[in-house]
């Protein structure tokens, strides 16, 4: 009886590539009906590339002293109080939906550049991708972070009173 | 080579790599665009791959737990699971050495939950070694198989 419902039996790596195929069909399909992923329609895939644009130490130097440049500092609170970016807002990204609303009324055009602690912290990334989604369309992630910055001897400011 | 172990320490063995790839899936099929951002962590590939990856790796995920768990292509998933497994543990041991302090993407998305190290390195090791495991096993019967069993055994009583 058993043999009756066993088809041919396949190899692995043929049932292997079978589930390949499938999940390709699902994951695409699935993505496309509910917009996500690749057919979200405010993540294009160029926008997000540029939401991860990498901007050296040297480069977020320059973009510093050229003033034209939000820095956006997505590390806690209490580590942003204790020191950060000259002029950077702070935008935790646990507490992102909290914090957006200051973003809200922004000209979608204004460069924003986002750090964390340093290049061993991923909420940068996190954070500059969800900008992105809110629309902004130069967001870049200074990767190196306040740790490259400190290290850089670039000016600090703190808003913790000390 | 197939190694001949205990019938049900195989269906445990099954169970649990099913069970535990079919639940890894779920916040992953959820929030795909999280997945990236995760697997990005990693700084290994660049933007596309990452979203291409978080597009169809969810869903392997999910039909090689169904597959391994109900026994419907069980040698298929498995190695799907083996394959999957050497990948991650090489992703996460290699994050390990370059002294990336990020969430392993794993189950969660949430960057705070399941920091890695040397312990998802081991964890990673030993669900490689489950999955070689199942692969070698004798073929298991089917869902499909055990009901059309039981529904003889029970037209023979």
């Amino acid at each position: 009886m058993s043999e009756a419902v066993t088809l041919h039996p396949r190899s692995a790596w043929e049932e292997a590539a079978i589930l390949v195929a499938l999940a390709c069909v699902l994951g695409f399909g699935y993505t496309f009906f509910m917009e996500r992923g690749f057919f979200s329609p405010t993540l294009s895939s160029e926008t997000l590339t540029e939401g991860i644009r990498l901007v050296s130490a040297d480069s977020a130097r320059t973009l510093f002293h050229s003033g034209a440049v939000l820095f956006i500092d997505s590390r806690h609170t209490a580590s942003y109080d204790s020191g950060h970016v000259p002029g950077a807002m702070s935008l935790p990204a646990d507490e992102f939906d909290g914090y957006r609303v200051q973003f809200e009324s922004m000209p979608r055009s204004q460069p924003l550049v986002v750090y964390c602690d340093g290049e061993e912290c991923n909420s940068s990334v996190a954070v500059a991708i969800r900008l992105t989604g809110m629309g902004f369309t130069n967001v870049r992630t200074f990767f190196g972070g306040w740790d490259s910055w400190m290290k850089a001897g670039l000016p600090i400011e703190r808003s913790d009173g000390r | 080579m197939t190694f001949k172990i205990h019938p049900l320490l195989g269906l445990l063995i099954r169970v649990f790599l099913g069970g535990m790839f079919i639940i890894a899936s779920l916040d992953k099929i959820v929030d795909p665009a999280a997945f990236a951002v995760s697997i990005l962590n990693y700084k290994v590939v660049g933007f596309s791959l990452a979203m291409l990856a978080a597009t169809i790796l969810p869903w392997l995920e999910l039909l090689a737990g169904l597959g391994l768990l109900l026994g419907i292509v069980p040698r298929g998933s498995a190695l799907v699971i083996a394959v999957l497994m050497a990948v991650f543990t090489i992703l996460v041991g290699s994050a390990v050495a370059r002294g990336l302090d990020i969430g392993c993407g794993c189950f969660s998305q949430d960057p705070a939950a399941g920091r890695i190290g040397l312990q998802k390195v081991a964890e990673n090791i030993g669900l490689f070694a489950l999955a070689v495991i199942a692969l070698r096993m004798p073929r298991p019967h089917s869902v499909l198989e055990r009901r059309s069993d039981e529904s003889r055994d029970h037209a023979s009583h």
